[in-house]
């Protein structure tokens, strides 16, 4: 994920358990929506990004006024058929057999309706919804308005009478003469589907747009609907910083929910310079990183944010190295893996600055003195470099020029800190990130120890 | 034919043949003539592939199936455009088989196509569901009743059987390995109270006194280990959703408590045991009941064999409706 300069949102998707969440909650009506989404890179472009959170903001408000409007066109979605298949046949100038002329019949009649649905509840301009009537009417000579299809006998008169031969012959026997009236019927059947195929030729383009702006349509909906269930924020685009008021993981969330825990909200801001967060063990550092990279993704592929305010600066890549990167298949360490991955970003920033860089305690596996020497030299070329980022560390010794970030951590008094176990500590802990001139870094793992009940001798020995 | 009236009070008919030959495909065509035109809105569909011109095994002419006006059928994409009729499409279900997806059409007039089908029960119920919904009032299934099928023909309400020389030549072997196949047909239903808890049940598991559903942490009665899997841990009835094997009823049979002993299985196709054990079992108190039953409306005959060998159709039918009591039918008469 974090060679790949501009990925797609499957990619992120495997590699990011968090953004993973927020696509399978994603409440999608067609049974192809998803894999066009899959597909989809990722928006560098302000313009794109603003334009498209717009949209969401557009349908939300449609949500909320005219809620069994978007609901009936949801449903109809979901009856949906793909025809991309079908499209492409049509422009290589393939002739279609009925099961695809039955699809592309089906889509048309379907889509018709989503259209006029959709007429009803926004501006034509919101999005281009092309007609297709012609395609509808080409297919349903007899304008039943069903989902069926067949070379109709009013297509051709000669069709119509062989086949009514066919019939008289039929109900008696099935013998050679009928067969010799099928064959000439199966060739006016052929002309036929063919004449068909080389009219649709002229609605390919329509096609296509129709079929490009149901996925659109599909993929705004969910998301609004999404945006509704979670509480999610539009964001901004800025130029310079990220500001994220209340910034929640719905991912980390969920799962607290359902152990009933809470998820504490978490204010950030950063901009183009490294920062250094530190504190205590299971004082989740590693969650902020891994929320703000969900955040970042989520911004980048135009779906609203998990937190109450949020203003974002795009960026060209994101680059993760959460640490556990060891491969003993490729006979690496976890140091060695690391320190490869640090590397790329090094490389990645030296071309390009417009990254997001959230590195998770880098050198925790190595001695703390080098260790030190290592985030160190990481933070430096980051400032040289301006680079928006995020670095946890448990290392002293850091150079002093760098902004700095502490969780709150632990909060409970001598007397509360008895009632404290590994079940509750959660509830002790004050997740929220202050900025702090104070060079030492928390010291707290010993006590962090005693709360998770680890063995009286063992404490003893260490203290 | 008689039996042609006593199909339209169902919703679902399976067509199953015991062997290929037996006259499976005569017996579908024959039925479909006859109810084609009762008023009932009728829909045919198979479990896997069948209906092929030259039966690739044995190059045997195979009757082809013909539809009628107004049927609605189900087969795969490819068989679908090599009908010999005009059909109106009407759905194109998301179920892929080895020949595509399948096509649900309507006959705009009559003639003959291939049928394939889902290859997995819950897939031919899926397909049966949308018939339904499309208004069909009587689904015909042609069920292949192979060892491999992972479909059973057990989702229909009724079915017939075909049976022919194409399975013994030798009329008394004939009737003894059909009857066999009846006799599972007709087990019985096990209890309601535990019916629909054991339908969602995969693996093995005990069914206490109180019908209460025990894990037994088997898989598979193929995969039991004797040393160290206690089968009778919970009591003596125990489910199987897979196939039962003629090992694991031999087990059942040898234990001194056999006789209070009951084996459910999800259907009849489930049991893979030898005549032989199955009657002992059974001759010792063992009991056998099933979750899901057909009704079995008839049997039908093929007295020729593709080899060329004939029986005595009627000495034949006599004698199987003598060992049955089910009504045994010639389909070339």
């Amino acid at each position: 994920m974090s060679k790949n300069k501009s990925p797609k949102l499957k990619e992120v998707y495997n590699a990011l358990p968090s953004f993973k969440f927020m696509i399978d909650t994603l409440e999608l009506s067609t049974p192809f929506t998803l894999r066009y989404l899959n597909e989809t890179c990722f928006y560098s472009d302000q313009i794109k990004i603003e334009s498209n959170c717009n949209d969401i903001a557009t349908v939300i408000t449609r949500l909320h006024s005219d809620k069994d409007t978007i609901d009936e066109i949801r449903s109809k979605l979901h009856v949906m058929r793909e025809i991309r298949g079908s499209i492409n046949n049509i422009n290589r100038g393939n002739t279609l057999d009925d099961i695809e002329l039955f699809e592309i019949k089906s889509f048309a009649l379907i889509y018709e309706e989503i259209r006029s649905l959709f007429l009803s509840a926004f501006d034509s301009s919101f999005m281009f919804l092309p007609d297709l009537a012609k395609v509808v009417a080409l297919l349903d000579p007899d304008n039943s308005k069903m989902t069926m299809f067949y070379i109709y006998d009013s297509y051709s008169e000669e069709l119509a009478a062989i086949r009514k031969e066919i019939k008289i012959l039929s109900a008696e026997t099935i013998d050679a003469k009928t067969e010799a009236l099928r064959l000439s019927a199966e060739a006016l059947e052929d002309s036929i589907r063919e004449r068909l195929s080389s009219e649709l030729s002229s609605f390919a383009e329509d096609l296509d747009y129709a079929f490009n702006g149901i996925i659109r349509l599909d993929i705004l909906i969910a998301k609004a609907l999404q945006s509704t269930t979670w509480n999610l924020c539009k964001p901004s685009v800025s130029s310079h910083k990220t500001i994220i008021t209340a910034m929640t993981n719905p991912f980390v969330a969920d799962a607290l929910n359902k152990v009933g825990g809470r998820f504490q909200p978490v204010n950030i801001s950063l901009d183009e310079n490294p920062c250094l967060i530190t504190g205590a063990n299971m004082s989740g550092k590693t969650v902020v990183l891994k929320t703000i990279a969900c955040i970042q993704y989520l911004f980048q592929f135009g779906f609203f944010i998990p937190a109450i305010h949020a203003e974002i600066k795009p960026v060209d890549a994101i680059m993760l190295s959460m640490g556990d990167g060891q491969d003993e298949t490729q006979g690496l360490s976890s140091f060695a893996a690391e320190i490869l991955k640090i590397n790329d970003i090094i490389k990645h920033i030296k071309n390009d600055n417009k990254t997001l860089v959230l590195i998770d305690e880098p050198a925790r596996t190595t001695n703390p003195i080098e260790g030190s020497k290592i985030v160190n030299a990481i933070l430096k070329m980051l400032s040289e470099y301006k680079v928006m980022s995020l670095v946890t560390t448990h290392y002293d010794d850091i150079m002093p020029d760098v902004r700095r970030l502490r969780v709150k951590g632990l909060t409970a008094d001598e007397n509360e800190l008895k009632q404290v176990t590994k079940d509750n500590i959660n509830n002790f802990i004050d997740y929220s990130l202050i900025d702090t001139d104070n060079k030492e870094v928390p010291q707290e793992a010993i006590k962090i120890a005693k709360i998770l009940g680890v063995d009286v001798d063992f404490l003893k020995n260490i203290e | 034919m008689p039996f042609v009236n006593e199909i339209l009070k169902y919703k679902s008919l399976a067509i199953v043949g015991l062997e290929k030959n037996t006259g499976k495909t005569e017996c579908l065509n024959y039925v479909l003539k006859n109810i084609h035109d009762k008023q009932k809105k009728l829909a045919v569909t198979s479990i896997g592939v069948d209906g092929e011109t030259v039966d690739a095994v044995t190059f045997t002419k195979k009757p082809e199936i013909i539809v009628y006006e107004g049927m609605l059928f189900v087969t795969s994409k490819k068989h679908f455009k090599e009908k010999q009729l005009t059909a109106n499409i009407l759905d194109i279900l998301n179920i892929s088989t080895p020949l595509g997806r399948l096509v649900i059409a309507e006959a705009v007039d009559t003639g003959k196509i291939r049928l394939s089908g889902p290859s997995i029960t819950t897939d031919t119920v899926r397909v049966i569901e949308r018939l339904n919904s499309l208004g069909t009032e009587l689904t015909i299934v042609d069920g292949a009743l192979s060892r491999l099928s992972l479909s059973s023909p057990t989702v229909t309400d009724a079915m017939i059987l075909a049976t022919g020389a194409a399975l013994s030549a030798n009329i008394p072997t004939l009737v003894r390995q059909t009857k066999f196949v009846v006799d599972l047909i007709n087990l019985p239903l096990t209890k309601p109270e535990i019916r629909e808890k054991l339908a969602d049940i995969s693996g093995v598991c005990a069914v206490t006194d109180d019908n209460e559903i025990k894990d037994l942490g088997i898989n598979s009665v193929f995969t039991m280990n004797k040393e160290h899997d206690d089968v009778f841990k919970y009591g003596y009835t125990i489910y199987s959703a897979g196939a039962v094997n003629d090992k694991f009823l031999k087990m059942l049979k040898i234990q001194k408590h056999v006789a209070e002993t009951t084996l459910i299985v999800n259907d009849f196709t489930k049991i893979f045991a030898e005549p032989e054990t199955y009657y002992s079992f059974l001759r010792k108190g063992g009991k056998i009941e099933v979750v899901h039953k057909t009704k079995l409306l008839a049997l039908t005959l093929n007295p020729w064999a593709p080899n060329g060998y004939s029986i005595n159709s009627e000495e034949a039918r006599n004698q199987l409706f003598n060992a049955t009591q089910i009504p045994v039918y010639d389909v070339k008469e």
